[in-house]
């Protein structure tokens, strides 16, 4: 255990003191905020950026770090660890904090200190989860409150009105994850908004909103129906709108996934013994939300515009939306070489592997015999071509593939190698409507993962009114994200 | 890489396949000024000869837009060629081989009404990407 981190080798949280000789501490990050810049009151013109995080080495302590500096020093520093992983901070500032003042916006914490990092001063590093101490890294699973201090999902709805603007704590399973939307304020700022669906054995469905991109990105690592969360001074408002009580995730929130606490393993056996139930509710229910969807995707690209977007918006992560006039340049489905269906799980909706027949998944909740049942999918990988270039691999499956060639899955696989090769001709090299959802994904060829939405021969007249458009769609989009 | 690719720089990936709607001539342009870069053309054009088949089921008719014709064959490798009629407006998708000057057709069939009337829009907003594409090499 040479290279492990523990928390021994350093001074321990609790020990902090302002006048110590360059302190050097280790700590899991368990919150963090969004980087903020303000007008530098020293400096006319220009701007000074901030950002805090909130760091753990002990089940009893933990403590919030502040660093200030140039945009791009801080904006390096934030980008370089999440909520989740392991910091070394040598030679922080260590300063008493004003409690009214310091705990208005960030996390109560046990410290009557907090950090200040400075660029010339302080060295942050960041440890791989392997290097870290199992004791470090448990701390991730253990809620910053009581684990009996929190209110149920029904017991939020019971009192109504009486929690308009009170912050509590909540112990919920995550039902769904909604996909990050963004905008831009009248004064002009630019905004995202991200909806966690929670649920309970009270309550079936409880809106949890995600306003900063911290939040939003750790809510994507979450599992629906599996990951449970205790939510740590969340702010709970009456959603005038929906007539119904919310949940908002603010600066002094301290989200812990997967608590290991009783309270959080019943409710986890609940998720798992409801999980069937949920999904089918789900799957309804995206169903639902992908037909409204469409309607409401009206943005036209070319394959040049979507590249050029993709490298522009490396390292982000949101997905974004776009109709494609082009023709479906390769289509694989008349080769017995390739294969067209896989199995999925109906349990967890994932692929399964061919070998074995039953999933694999780690986020598969199994039964006792750990056997799940599949059912036969269809999974393509197609190419988009327009003038402008080509897109790679966009991946067509299940309900949407069986809409676009007009075959269930088993009805396509009883057809002859003839009739494929017939029905691949019928959309081959046409020009298509192609909806798609994008994923910028550094993994991916080009930096783009791609879905097809829906696809379906295109009208001539509306695609070359749409490809001579004037107005140029790129612009509206990089406005936008 | 140097030289008279088409593509803007900043596409990493290299030039990707393209499939440009064209008139015969613009057809044999573009192969002749983006030699390095994939391309396929979409043609919409009067067939004007009988088809006939040659060795290794070529099948080899003649198209024509305005002034221009260019010779056209096709390969019944997967499938068959479907009954063109001469004298109609067809569409064919294929590349063009300017060594012997040879439109290769992967796709044939007759061209629709709201296609042959919304081709030349198509055709005119294809030039103007390409011809952005050249200038950004400066190759045109």
């Amino acid at each position: 255990m040479a290279n492990s981190f523990s928390a021994q080798n350093f001074i321990a949280l609790s020990d902090l003191r302002p006048n110590l000789a360059r302190p050097s501490i280790i700590g899991m990050v368990i919150g963090k905020t969004d980087v903020k810049g303000f007008p530098d009151r020293k400096n006319i013109g220009s701007e000074r950026y901030t950002f805090s995080f909130t760091i753990r080495d002990s089940p009893t302590y933990f403590i919030n770090v502040t660093s200030w500096g140039k945009e791009d020093y801080i904006k390096s520093l934030s980008r370089s660890f999440r909520v989740g992983e392991c910091v070394i901070i040598e030679n922080p500032l260590v300063q008493t904090k004003e409690i009214e003042k310091e705990e208005k916006f960030n996390p109560t914490t046990p410290s009557s200190y907090k950090l200040l990092l400075s660029e010339n001063h302080s060295v942050v590093r960041i440890c791989s989860s392997y290097q870290v101490d199992m004791k470090l890294l448990s701390l991730l699973h253990l809620p910053i409150r009581d684990s009996r201090d929190y209110y149920s999902l029904g017991d939020i709805v019971a009192n109504g009105q009486n929690l308009d603007g009170r912050i509590i704590n909540v112990l919920a399973i995550v039902r769904s994850i909604g996909d990050p939307k963004y905008f831009t304020t009248s004064d002009r700022r630019k905004g995202q908004r991200c909806e966690v669906k929670l649920y309970d054995e009270t309550e079936p469905s409880f809106a949890m909103l995600c306003w900063d991109n911290e939040s939003i990105l750790l809510a994507q690592s979450w599992i629906p129906r599996e990951t449970v969360i205790f939510a740590a001074d969340i702010r709970i408002n009456f959603d005038k709108f929906r007539n119904c009580m919310t949940a908002t995730v603010i600066s002094k929130t301290i989200i812990t996934a997967n608590p290991d606490t009783p309270e959080a393993n019943i409710l986890s056996n609940f998720a798992r013994e409801n999980a069937e139930a949920t999904a089918l509710d789900d799957e309804i229910e995206a169903q639902l939300k992908e037909s409204i969807n469409l309607q409401t995707i009206v943005d036209v690209y070319t394959v040049e515009q979507l590249k050029a977007l993709a490298l522009k918006n490396e390292g982000k992560t949101y997905p974004f939306y776009g109709i494609l006039y082009a023709y479906i340049s390769t289509l694989n489905i008349d080769n017995e070489t390739v294969k067209i269906a896989r199995n999925r799980c109906s349990g967890c909706g994932y692929f399964v592997s061919e070998a074995s027949n039953t999933c694999t998944s780690p986020f598969c909740n199994k039964d006792s015999s750990g056997h799940k049942s599949v059912f036969l999918s269809f999974d393509l990988m197609i190419d988009l071509t327009d003038h402008t270039g080509t897109l790679h691999s966009c991946s067509l499956t299940g309900t949407v593939a069986e809409e676009t060639l007009g075959f269930t899955v088993h009805e396509f696989l009883a057809l002859t190698e003839e009739q494929k090769t017939t029905i691949k001709w019928q959309f081959l090299l046409e020009r298509s409507k192609i909806y798609l959802k994008f994923l910028l994904s550094p993994k991916a060829r080009g930096g783009l993962r791609t879905y097809v939405l829906s696809c379906k021969l295109a009208d001539p007249i509306e695609a070359s009114r749409n490809l001579s458009g004037k107005s140029n769609k790129l612009e509206n989009l990089e406005s936008r994200y | 890489r140097e030289g008279p690719a088409k593509c803007p720089a900043k596409l990493q990936d290299g030039p990707s396949l393209r499939i440009v709607p064209a008139g015969i001539e613009s057809m044999k342009r573009w192969r002749e000024l983006a030699a390095r870069c994939p391309l396929l053309f979409e043609v919409l054009a009067v067939l004007d000869s009988a088809v006939t088949p040659g060795a290794q089921g070529a099948k080899s008719f003649l198209l024509r837009d305005g002034r221009s014709a260019v010779p056209c064959v096709f390969y019944e490798t997967d499938r068959e060629l479907p009954r063109l009629i001469r004298g109609r407006v067809h569409r064919c998708v294929g590349t063009y081989d300017p060594d012997r000057k040879l439109f290769r057709c992967v796709s044939v069939r007759p061209a629709t009404v709201s296609e042959q009337k919304t081709f030349q829009e198509l055709v005119r907003t294809a030039d103007a990407a390409m011809s952005r594409c050249s200038q950004l090499t400066g190759a045109v």
